[in-house]
């Protein structure tokens, strides 16, 4: 009997603790990290104390609004100082801005004789590198229509 | 390292005018299709600073599986100038067969006037690689679930008030164009050419299997 109000009392204790404490690891990590997955580029947050961003935040937030032509109703997400890296590009200093509510045209056309293709809808989501050390100066983008 | 000074719109010497504003895609260029696959596609291409955007003009290479709808069989690589832009960006755009589609815009000024190289690799796990004048600037993840039967060179605008690529005073061209198949380089030997869109405003004008030309009809600024 002791045993089964053990048992009982111990997996009552687990629900408990599951659900105080609910499994952080398969949490979907944010947009902007499954989308860099998805590339070459890669972004480095680990950003030494002394280093100093001369394009502020919100200078930076402007810059990347007007290059992708975002409307008023987007939204800044996060934007979060890193080093960018790609291939080709090593260690850029950046203001990493995620910008949402955006309504960029996708690029990639392709030629497709005898297929009706109805204009895929527009990519909502950007993520915008512009330069921390230059003002107005824009590094690149990456999207996708992941969600 | 060179990056992007924001700008608007510059009118160039010649500045074409008048075009409307309509939205839709336009494509104009030439491609080629096989039956035993390209492992990749390269192209020079040498254009001009194409005056007014208003949506985005761009100039690219790309494998295709043509036996799937465009955006989930396509790797492309080329340069884009979107409406705002002052100069054009190195791109590379490419979806997998479950639709995810990715677009990575890439730090590099191309001066649209010079000869820039665009090379689109299939890798053997299935990925894509991407290279602009010889550098490897982008890669795809494995396993993008297709394989290239065809490959294109267009110019590409997304509204009637977007200069397509050249004019009937300076031209873009593509050339040097080649191709790999069974692991060899090959100069690409025949291409059609495709007109998709607003049909009235590219042209093309092929002067060689491996070389063409392709303007805006409605444009002669230099």
């Amino acid at each position: 009997m002791y045993r089964r109000r053990l048992a009982a009392a111990f997996i009552v204790a687990l629900g408990l603790l599951v659900a105080i404490f609910p499994d952080r690891g398969s949490a979907e990590p944010p947009w902007a990290d499954r989308v860099l997955a998805l590339t070459s580029t890669r972004i480095d947050y680990a950003i030494p104390s002394q280093t100093v961003a001369s394009v502020a935040r919100a200078t930076a937030i402007q810059s990347a609004r007007v290059f992708v032509s975002a409307p008023a109703s987007a939204t800044a997400l996060s934007t979060r100082l890193g080093f960018y890296s790609d291939l080709k590009t090593q260690h850029v200093l950046v203001w990493v801005v995620d910008l949402d509510g955006v309504k960029l045209e996708r690029l990639a056309g392709a030629y497709s004789p005898g297929r009706i293709s109805a204009t895929p809808p527009p990519l909502t989501q950007v993520l915008v590198f512009v330069s921390a050390s230059e003002p107005g100066v824009v590094v690149g983008y990456v999207s996708s229509n992941i969600k | 390292m060179s990056g992007l000074l924001l700008a608007f719109p510059r009118p160039a010497a010649g500045f074409c005018t008048g075009l409307g504003s309509q939205p839709g895609v336009t494509l104009g260029g030439r491609y080629r299709t096989t039956l035993v696959g390209y492992q990749a596609v390269n192209a020079y291409i040498q254009g001009r600073d194409a005056t007014p955007i208003v949506n985005s003009t761009s100039a690219w290479d790309m494998l295709k599986d043509p036996g799937a709808p465009g955006d989930r069989s396509l790797a492309q690589a080329g340069t884009l100038r979107r409406v705002g832009w002052s100069a054009y960006y190195p791109f590379a755009a490419w979806s997998s067969s479950t639709g995810v589609y990715v677009e990575d815009i890439k730090p590099d000024s191309p001066n649209p006037s010079l000869n820039h190289t665009y090379l689109v690799e299939a890798l053997a796990d299935n990925s894509y690689q991407f290279s602009f004048d010889g550098t490897v600037f982008d890669h795809s993840l494995p396993n993008q679930g297709w394989w290239p039967y065809q490959i294109q060179f267009f110019g590409e605008t997304h509204d009637r008030g977007d200069h397509f690529p050249g004019s009937t005073a300076a031209q873009v061209e593509f050339w040097g164009l080649t191709m790999k198949i069974s692991d060899g380089w090959y100069t690409v030997d025949s291409m059609t050419n495709g007109l998709q869109g607003y049909t009235d405003i590219p042209g093309i004008n092929a002067v060689a299997p491996n070389d063409f030309y392709i303007w805006d009809t409605r444009c002669s600024d230099v």
